[in-house]
């Protein structure tokens, strides 16, 4: 376009969700709250990633995850869930991929499953409330 | 406090979407809060409900924390301790915590309809979160208690004697160890420090741990990783590890944004530099327990259970208002929300669409069939014509021939040698619209199928389960049995049934008036009822279920039903009817329904609302519907709801009058007669007829609605319709059948036309009006009754 040769584009940076070669970043979102799906899928999009799929438990994601692999870059996971909870998914996701990315979404108070998700591979964790900063942070960081 | 004004900074006032999924999630986890405390409440020993309140809770907590309603966020806190409390078994359900825990989710209602409507709730919550604390284990003991809980005193001592000697570095014998155990290697000490603001600050030293294990190996933590494990908070934490990788990457991989705060390592040698380090910034103190168990270890209320017997006193009328208020509330709310729609039901439309997609396909393939018959047929007669033309030319040829002495036989055979084709010359063009005609009916009657199952499948996508409206009554009958002394089992059957949505939401409030109803006037005290030999607790029964294209929803009770006398008696002082009149109990029942007719003003004279049952009735009529009762004196009374599946459409009887066409809606017909004019009697200057034992006042639909229509001829065709007790036939010239038709509101000035409901277009185009049969029956009865009136005071 005309105006990318008058104006010097300010905003040089490129999204985060982009690697290098320009392909998204694919994100599986597991979460039973639909409205958590719904803002971390719209911070992530907003930025270039493609959330692939969503799951509304453990259970679900762990399934999912096993459909989409390889074709997944990383997995946010919700710890509090019905059926099977974010911790025990993240076990069986560790468990069938050991490279899996795997970001904790914790409510406060929830320091011991953090700890014990941490301990048992996932990247990092997100206590909620969520926003954009840090949810983007925390994805970006585990993905490098 | 303006909404906008409020939101972070992904939820812009344009992100309105959010905000009503967090509305419409926020609500869902209402329910399942009240839901489950109404189950625990029976079975506290239910561990399912516990969970799920708990996490319904929690989800709500994170949600309203995001959309940044703080006081909400607050408030569920505080209830999430109590629920946790509950979860681990250290707090027993009892009935005045349902009380208390019931009436916080009642706070929490409110706090949402106050950010619905753009407000925050400003009411003090203060005393009910005092006495959700007192429930806790400890609250009695003293705030001391509860703090210790979190944070023993004897551990704290201990950590403090234990990282008063890691200040001082390591002792000579744990440097020995390290080195054995790195085997040579070096050994780097990472000393990381944590911000104590993060709001999980308890996390961190696990954070970093579970990194540099990815690093390295990790051969020891001051403090240690049993230590760390615990929740609270380590200003800072060396960690001992054999790196593989590069310093830089280490230092990189450990700094976390928000939890950490400065990362330096060392190189652990000889000469202990990093002791010296360490003793001169001696920051490990005694462990600052995690925030969060600060806030709860506040002092605790001096004044539990102020609430909970509130609750106990409020009267009947407060409840109920209480309820309708919130319901009505609720019901602004709801209009114009989401409807959640299974994606099986989308894709089966989707799949639905394309075939229709593939259908038209064929149709043009048809068309283009058509086409080249049609141009082959032309050319094809193009020929046959000039054949004929031939044929005729020759006529005087052969005239000719024949004169001049060829025989008869000889020119049979010339002409069928020339002209033969003339028979089969249609035939192959006759061959290949057959065969076309033939797909084209078969396409259509495809085309048939696909569009009534898009049909059903756009009306399914508005199908909801009528559990949402049922699985609000626990609360409600819970209340009222409370406030009215009575014990209540109720029963709810068949909630999976599915509704139209714009129905379901029509249905709650005549819904809560029958079990009202049911609750006030039905079933009696446990005093009483025991007196008739029936068991203590009363019965109540909300079954739904499908029947054809119609639910049936009854509300029944073991209640003492209704006393017919008493209804006879009512009706009579009213004036709604005549004291000569003989009632079937049938009608009896039915007259509680009229308007005017409020049960709780007389026949049992227990103070009640009064909400006349006439409520009922009309809002059922309203959605097509009817309404009916059955009762046994003293077994139980029960109201029985029939709607259409759907609003949009209703199977309608045609019948012609004059000219037009008129729809009647089947629901309302009781049935068809057809009868000669000698049949028709008058009695007050009415028309009536008789059918079996009743008589039943006639309605020529042609007077009515000033058609022209010859009224002579033999025979009428009479459409006996009603509803409830009352019933009145329609004189129609002649009966078409039935059909589904669907339903068009009439608009701008038609709207107010009395008798007609709305209009729908018919197969071949023409447009054909409604018939609202309660509108007619009132207009019949009002004038049937200003006629009495009139001729008593002319009499008089």
């Amino acid at each position: 376009m005309k105006t990318k040769v008058d104006f010097p584009t300010i905003n040089q940076k490129d999204p985060d969700g982009r690697r290098p070669d320009g392909s998204s970043y694919r994100v599986l979102v597991v979460d039973d709250s639909m409205f958590v799906t719904k803002q971390i899928g719209q911070i992530l999009t907003s930025e270039g990633f493609e959330v692939v799929a969503t799951a509304g438990d453990g259970e679900q994601g762990v399934e999912k995850y096993k459909e989409l692999f390889p074709n997944v870059d990383l997995v946010t996971m919700d710890i509090t869930m019905p059926k099977m909870d974010g911790v025990t998914a993240l076990e069986k996701i560790m468990e069938f991929d050991k490279n899996a990315k795997v970001v904790m979404i914790s409510a406060l108070g929830k320091q011991d499953l953090v700890k014990q998700s941490l301990l048992l591979g996932a990247k990092n964790y997100i206590v909620k409330p969520l926003d954009r900063t840090k949810v983007l942070e925390r994805v970006v960081s585990s993905l490098q | 406090m303006n909404l906008e004004l409020v939101m972070s900074d992904y939820l812009d006032p344009n992100n309105e979407e959010l905000l009503k999924d967090f509305f419409g999630e926020a609500q869902s986890q209402v329910d399942v809060l009240e839901q489950n405390v109404l189950v625990l409440e029976n079975d506290p020993t239910n561990k399912d409900a516990v969970d799920e309140i708990f996490r319904a809770a929690h989800t709500l907590k994170g949600g309203s924390a995001t959309v940044q309603m703080f006081e909400l966020a607050e408030f569920t806190h505080g209830v999430e301790d109590t629920l946790d409390e509950i979860r681990s078994g250290s707090v027993s359900l009892t009935g005045p915590l349902v009380d208390v825990l019931l009436q916080s989710i009642d706070v929490v209602k409110a706090m949402l309809e106050e950010r619905l409507a753009g407000r925050v709730y400003d009411k003090d919550v203060q005393p009910l979160k005092d006495t959700l604390k007192s429930f806790l284990p400890g609250a009695a003991k003293g705030a001391a208690k509860a703090s210790a809980k979190k944070a023993p005193p004897k551990s704290v001592a201990k950590a403090v004697s234990k990282s008063t000697a890691s200040v001082k570095g390591l002792t000579e014998y744990e440097v020995l160890e390290l080195k054995e155990a790195a085997s040579g290697r070096r050994v780097h000490r990472v000393s990381v420090s944590f911000d104590e603001a993060n709001p999980m600050n308890s996390v961190g030293g696990i954070q970093v741990f579970a990194a540099l294990k990815a690093l390295g190996t990790v051969l020891k933590t001051i403090p240690e990783f049993d230590r760390l494990y615990e929740d609270s908070y380590w200003p800072v934490v060396d960690y001992f590890c054999l790196l593989d990788k590069d310093l830089d990457t280490v230092t990189k991989k450990c700094t976390i944004r928000e939890v950490t705060t400065s990362v330096e390592i060392l190189e652990v040698g000889e000469d202990s530099a990093d002791t010296v380090k360490v003793s001169e910034a001696p920051k490990v103190a005694a462990p600052v327990p995690a925030s969060v168990s600060a806030v709860k270890s506040s002092p605790a209320d001096a004044e539990p259970e102020v609430v909970a017997p509130a609750v106990e006193e409020e009267s009947m009328e407060k409840v109920l208002d209480r309820r309708e208020a919130e319901h009505k509330k609720s019901n602004a709310a709801n209009s114009g929300s989401i409807l959640r729609v299974d994606s099986k039901r989308i894709d089966n439309l989707l799949n639905l669409v394309s075939e229709t997609v593939i259908n038209k396909a064929t149709f043009n393939q048809i068309s283009t069939h058509f086409g080249e018959i049609l141009g082959d047929l032309q050319s094809t007669s193009l020929g046959y014509k000039d054949k004929l033309k031939e044929l005729f030319d020759r006529f005087p040829q052969y005239v000719d021939e024949v004169q001049k002495g060829k025989s008869v036989k000889e020119l049979k055979k010339e002409i069928n040698e020339e002209f033969a084709k003339l028979f089969t010359a249609f035939d192959p063009v006759e061959g290949r619209l057959k065969s076309t005609v033939g797909i084209f009916r078969g396409t259509s009657q495809n085309l048939g199928r696909i569009i009534g199952e898009l049909h059903e499948g756009v009306l399914r996508i508005r199908m909801v389960p009528i559990a949402q409206i049922f699985s609000r009554f626990p609360r409600l009958v819970r209340d009222l049995s409370k406030t009215l002394n009575k014990k209540i089992n109720l029963v709810i059957e068949g909630e999976e049934t599915e509704l139209d949505k714009s129905v379901i939401e029509d249905l709650l409030d005549p819904l809560i008036h029958c079990v009202r109803n049911s609750i006030d006037h039905g079933i009696e005290s446990p005093e009483n009822r025991l007196a008739a030999g029936k068991s203590e607790e009363g019965r109540v029964v909300m079954a739904a279920r499908n029947e054809g294209n119609m639910i049936i929803i009854e509300i029944g009770d073991d209640g003492r039903g209704i006393d017919v006398e008493a209804v006879k008696k009512k009706a009579i002082d009213k004036g709604l009817i005549h004291p000569s009149k003989v009632l079937s109990d049938v009608e009896a029942f039915n007259l509680i329904f009229e308007a005017g007719f409020s049960t709780a003003a007389s026949i049992t004279n227990i103070s009640g609302r009064g909400v006349g049952l006439d409520v009922v009735r009309k809002q059922i009529e309203k959605l097509n519907g009817n309404v009916s009762i059955w009762s046994e004196r003293g077994k139980g009374t029960k109201f029985t709801i029939k709607l259409p599946l759907t609003l949009a459409i209703i199977q309608g009887l045609l019948v012609r009058v004059g000219t037009e066409v008129y729809a009647i809606p089947i629901t309302s017909v009781v049935d068809s007669h057809r009868i000669k004019p000698s049949e028709i009697k008058i009695i007050d200057n009415y028309e009536v007829f008789n059918v079996r034992k009743d008589v039943i006042s006639l309605l020529r639909l042609n007077r009515l609605f000033g058609i022209p229509s010859d009224e002579g001829n033999g025979y009428h065709y009479v459409v006996v319709v009603g509803s409830g007790d009352k019933k009145m036939g329609l004189i129609v010239d002649s009966l078409i059948g039935e059909e589904d038709v669907v339903i068009k509101p009439l608009k701008d000035r038609y709207t107010a036309s009395p008798g007609i409901a709305g209009a729908t277009i018919l197969g071949d185009g023409k447009v054909s009006l409604i018939i609202d049969v309660s509108q007619l029956l009132d207009l019949g009865m009002r004038n049937e009754r200003l006629e009495r009136q009139r001729r008593e005071s002319r009499t008089r």
